[in-house]
């Protein structure tokens, strides 16, 4: 049972946390794209929130590496925290280290953006 | 036939002259049923002329006028009111509803009463007792009042010996609305779970629950009844609704305005039925009326958007219709509870039958196209699977189980003169978009340049590249002598003889071009490679089957593997590929 994402977006200054809640899938553009499409311009680093996600698919991942690679471009710092065990060695496995950081809790992924 | 017959009889009874020069008076006296009585007193309504009983109750009331009895003839008096009993020259006929001050009746409908067989020809007095609502207006047009007192020969009407009665047209309702209902619910059912069916058939059972009702209590449902008065209030909202839906999308303004509209019927109705008395009587009447014509200049707007959007046209006006002329009764005869109307009852029938025959339609047209799309399906599985099933090299076991018809999982393995190659991987997504890439991928493996796992993944990034989503791939190549080399680009690892392992990853394929791939090497007896379908399996509790679980079993032959990972909870394509190293 697929629980649909919500997101959540902190704007302040220059950085940004978007925390989502439920699983990352193909349904999840808006979520995860929409919003990071309409971030404030000047925005120079994102924190990605996990602590609520339970499950990303394959499509879900694709989606989160789409914004990496567009925050690349720009570019922006982005940070992923609260990832499970299973989603972290997921990330490490897909390469991601290249556009992004994998950090426990989000204390640990402030401390490193700043 | 007699149904529809009966239905024709029916709105030919409300379209005739209301009153013939009737005379009114409040009270109730049972001598004023004496044709000797002198009502000359009393004042006269006629049709179209307003008489607006104003009093702070439901009261009782007395009509007389004279009628004229056919000669010779067996004759009728038609009468359809909710709670009355009639009398011919003194005489009582009979009565319908409920005279019983605390519980009138608001459900009406069609009473025959016969003509005496002694009453002379002629004129005659007819006289009816009845209660009647305050605020109520006695004269308005046909489809609206419902207050039909007229004499009919039996003849004109029916055959003799049949039985006029306004029940005869529910059997007709009933058999219409279920035959509606049914199909919508195979409809619902076999091809269309969407919400227009589901709304429609809430309108049909409605109807359908509504003539059910009508015909079980034989008009004389006490309007105390509070789910009577739910019923009818909120009868109609999937009609609106379904309206709406073919309008499409809303502006949040005119979706609120509809939606206050219709929400504001149930507190009006009620005040309406708890608070009546001369003041607030004739304000939540005209507030009710208010509430309508706004309604109906909605569903006029919903109509154009509907016919600009390309809707049914026919499905529209039947459903501007049907609510059109049900608001048209309820504006005109005064009082929110007035009963359902022969009028609105025929546009009801059109409008199911219409929307039935709309659902048919759409249901056959969308299953003809699901067929299509199915055969599709077919053609693209079966070319995956001729694509997947080549005969694979001695050594190399696998099992690929799609989750859906078409997956975006592969595998292929090639004996070549560097050795064993295979090449398993994952496209994101499912369905023939997914299938296309693939068949991409085999296509670019059967004419790869080189055996080389790096350059492989490299080659297959550059044909990949600009596609949407990305591909997972894992290149492991076996040659006669010496270790594996194995390139990944985010694929799961493979695991050796039961450990996992510890591979360089590059990103997965399809998303920069021009990034390099390392190899790593790896030694062992027998590999064992997963797609993301064995480790992200998901159980009941949302536990993942997890890649510790996968080591644990990844010296189980493919199958048992594909199997504990589908047993654990399948929810993406799972492929498991073994191979036996050539150095053995």
């Amino acid at each position: 049972m697929v629980t649909p994402t919500k997101t959540k977006v902190e704007q302040n200054g220059d950085l940004v946390v978007m925390r989502f809640e439920g699983d990352i899938t193909s349904a999840s553009e808006e979520a995860v794209l929409g919003h990071y499409k309409s971030l404030a311009a000047g925005t120079t680093k994102i924190l990605l929130d996990f602590t609520k996600v339970p499950y990303l698919n394959s499509s879900g991942i694709a989606l989160v590496i789409q914004l990496m690679m567009a925050a690349s471009k720009v570019p922006q710092k982005v940070l992923c925290f609260g990832l499970t065990p299973h989603f972290v060695k997921v990330f490490t496995m897909l390469g991601l280290a290249r556009y992004t950081t994998l950090h426990a809790d989000e204390a640990a992924a402030r401390a490193a953006v700043q | 036939m007699k149904a529809l017959l009966l239905l024709a009889v029916l709105a030919k009874a409300l379209n005739g002259q209301a009153f013939l020069d009737a005379k009114v008076a409040r009270g109730d006296n049972l001598r004023w049923a004496d044709p000797a009585f002198d009502d000359s007193r009393w004042p006269t309504v006629r049709e179209r002329q307003s008489h607006v009983v104003e009093d702070s109750a439901w009261n009782r009331l007395w009509l007389r006028m004279r009628v004229e009895i056919p000669v010779g003839e067996p004759a009728v008096v038609l009468v359809y009111r909710c709670s009355c009993e009639v009398f011919l020259n003194g005489v009582k006929l009979g009565g319908t509803g409920n005279l019983d001050e605390t519980r009138p009746a608001a459900v009406r409908g069609l009473r025959a009463f016969d003509v005496p067989a002694a009453t002379p020809g002629g004129t005659a007095l007819l006289a009816v007792r009845e209660y009647f609502p305050p605020g109520r207006d006695l004269s308005v047009p046909f489809w609206a009042t419902r207050q039909a007192v007229r004499v009919e020969p039996r003849s004109r009407l029916l055959a003799a010996g049949d039985e006029v009665r306004a029940d005869d047209v529910y059997p007709l309702r009933i058999l219409i609305y279920s035959v509606a209902l049914g199909g919508m619910v195979v409809a619902l059912i076999s091809a269309r779970r969407d919400s227009t069916v589901l709304a429609l058939m809430v309108y049909v059972a409605m109807a359908l629950a509504n003539a059910i009702l009508s015909w079980s209590t034989s008009g004389e449902q006490s309007i105390t009844s509070i789910g009577v008065l739910l019923f009818i209030a909120w009868t109609s909202l999937p009609l609106h609704y379904v309206l709406w839906r073919f309008a499409g999308p809303l502006p949040w303004s005119i979706a609120g305005a509809y939606g206050l509209a219709m929400l504001l019927r149930l507190p009006l109705c009620i005040a309406y039925l708890l608070a009546q008395s001369p003041w607030w009587t004739p304000i939540s009447t005209q507030l009710y009326r208010l509430g309508y014509v706004l309604l109906l200049a909605l569903a006029f707007g919903a109509v154009v958007r509907g016919w600009r959007r390309g809707a049914p046209i026919v499905l529209l006006l039947a459903g501007f219709c049907a609510i059109f002329l049900g608001i048209l009764g309820r504006v005109t005869a005064g009082a929110p509870l007035a009963g359902r109307g022969t009028v609105d009852t025929l546009t009801s029938i059109i409008f199911t039958t219409m929307a039935t025959v709309h659902v048919f339609r759409e249901t056959r047209a969308r299953r003809s196209e699901e067929q299509r799309l199915r055969r599709e399906m077919e053609s693209a599985q079966t070319v995956q699977a001729l694509l997947l099933s080549q005969q694979r090299p001695a050594g190399v076991d696998a099992v690929y189980m799609p989750a859906s018809e078409v997956g975006g999982d592969f595998y292929q393995a090639f004996d070549t003169p560097s050795g064993r190659l295979l090449v398993t991987g994952d496209v994101s997504g499912k369905g023939l978009q997914a299938a296309m890439r693939v068949s991409t991928i085999i296509g670019a493996l059967r004419n790869r340049q080189s055996d080389a796992p790096s350059a492989v993944l490299a080659e297959l990034n550059r044909v990949l590249a600009g596609s949407p989503g990305f591909t997972t791939c894992c290149c492991a190549l076996f040659p006669p002598q010496g270790p594996a080399r194995v390139a990944n680009a985010g694929h799961p690892p493979p695991y050796a003889d039961g450990r996992e392992l510890e591979v360089a990853t590059g990103l997965p394929l399809g998303l920069v071009t021009g990034v390099p791939y390392d190899e790593s090497t790896a030694t062992g007896s027998r590999f064992t490679f997963v797609s993301d379908g064995v480790v992200e399996a998901e159980n009941s509790h949302r536990e993942l089957f997890g890649f510790d679980r996968t080591r644990e079993i990844s010296m189980q032959s493919a199958q048992q593997i594909a199997d504990a990972a589908k047993a654990w909870g399948q929810n993406d394509d799972i492929t498991v590929v073994t191979v036996r190293s050539m150095t053995q």
